[in-house]
């Protein structure tokens, strides 16, 4: 008996149903595009793995889509985003602390048509005119990055790569805006004893040139 | 104003985020104080490099496998609806047995007992709901569907899906990753726990609110 029911209702919902006139995925993506090398930037810097923050961005954009009906139309969609990757983020980075990242670098990398490459590792100890050029220098801000609080990284990230302001970053992290002001405190004072050293050496080297 | 006050304010000194008086307060005091100066440059060197990090782009891939959770997202959200809703079920799979059963006892000893007819001349020209079909099979809608693969679901899962919002029309396969046959236009709800269908969208029909 039930059944029978479950099926007539089923059939009418399913079949007799009217197309409906605003694709909500349709919406979800346009938004996506817009703001995917945004939410894939913050990723990355956060987790410090390519892999992690495509896979990071692609959950956070699931995520944002199974809230999108409570997003109101009209507001900030970036800020509403960002307070879902912001803690996406920071409960992913704790539950890998527990359970940490590792690879091995002997260890033959696979692609994604399932082919095997040999890792190739740059020796970079014998090439002093790179050594300090931007990509040294992004690898150096991105370990020191990787060494802080998850929480201060956070902060910082928003604040310094993203650009927002205390009172922005307090929203999206739901919190006040003088723990915002503690965390980037806190996070650059981490990061100044680990970066001056990368900082030191490079100016150093573009004064020699 | 002391060192140790100074350089917790140096940070929202910095990104513009101290009261006026905060900020005259902290510029006094640099003006005057070399080890707070120092730390002033080096925090404001290492916001300009994370400022200037090279900023990275979105693999492409991400949309696509955002889109396929997207697409499945509505069984899983009316599934749960579904499963809250069960105790309200469960009541209502007892009293309406219960209550048909009781009708169709009551009717047959009223009319003898006291000669009353309910019912006048059947009205046969409407057909029910579900009118060829058997009471295992769901008839689908089209025989053109553009199957469009999205995963697999059980058929209990599927149909809780159907009772939501969205749209979906279901092509029946034989176990999860097997192909549909596309001319198949019944579902075999004969045992809806084991039966695997694959979801398939209809062309022209819109997703969304």
């Amino acid at each position: 008996m039930a059944g029978e029911w479950v099926i007539q209702l089923a059939n009418e919902y399913a079949i007799a149903r009217p197309a409906q006139p605003i694709s909500k995925v349709a919406e979800f993506e346009s938004l996506m595009r817009r703001y995917q090398n945004s939410v894939y930037n913050i990723a990355l810097r956060m987790s410090g793995n390519p892999e992690e923050a495509r896979d990071l961005t692609q959950e956070a954009f699931v995520r944002a889509y199974r809230a999108f009906d409570s997003y109101k139309r009209g507001t900030s969609f970036d800020k509403w985003l960002y307070r879902i990757v912001t803690n996406l983020c920071i409960d992913e980075l704790r539950r890998r602390k527990r359970r940490p990242y590792i690879e091995s670098l002997d260890q033959r990398i696979m692609t994604s048509d399932g082919d095997e490459l040999d890792r190739e590792i740059p020796d970079m100890s014998h090439n002093p005119e790179i050594i300090y050029d931007r990509e040294h220098l992004d690898e150096c801000l991105q370990d020191a990055l990787e060494s802080i609080n998850p929480e201060y990284r956070m902060a910082v990230v928003l604040c310094d790569i993203e650009g927002f302001s205390y009172e922005e970053i307090a929203q999206m992290m739901g919190t006040s805006i003088g723990t915002v002001r503690s965390r980037i405190h806190r996070g650059r004072r981490a990061l100044r004893e680990r970066v001056s050293p990368c900082l030191k050496e490079r100016s150093q080297e573009v004064s020699q040139k | 104003m002391t060192c140790n006050m100074a350089e917790r304010l140096i940070s929202a000194y910095i990104d513009h985020e101290l009261s006026e008086e905060d900020r005259n307060r902290v510029r006094q005091h640099l003006a005057v104080c070399s080890s707070c100066m120092a730390t002033y440059t080096a925090t404001l060197e290492v916001k300009r490099a994370l400022s200037s990090m090279t900023p990275v782009q979105c693999p492409e891939c991400v949309w696509e496998n955002v889109e396929r959770q997207v697409r499945v997202i509505p069984f899983q959200r009316n599934a749960r609806q579904d499963r809250s809703a069960r105790p309200a079920w469960s009541f209502v799979k007892l009293v309406i047995p219960a209550a048909v059963a009781g009708t169709l006892i009551a009717i047959p000893l009223v009319q003898t007992l006291f000669g009353v007819s309910f019912f006048g001349t059947p009205d046969r020209s409407q057909p029910p709901a579900v009118s060829s079909a058997p009471s295992s099979q769901l008839e689908l809608a089209s025989p053109n569907i553009q199957v469009r693969t999205v995963g697999t679901s059980r058929a209990e899962d599927v149909l809780e899906g159907i009772l939501g919002d969205d749209v979906w029309l279901l092509q029946p396969v034989q176990s999860p990753g097997s192909a549909a046959r596309a001319s198949q236009s019944s579902l075999d709800l004969s045992d809806i726990h084991e039966s695997y269908f694959m979801q398939t969208s209809v062309p022209g029909w819109r997703y969304g609110r």
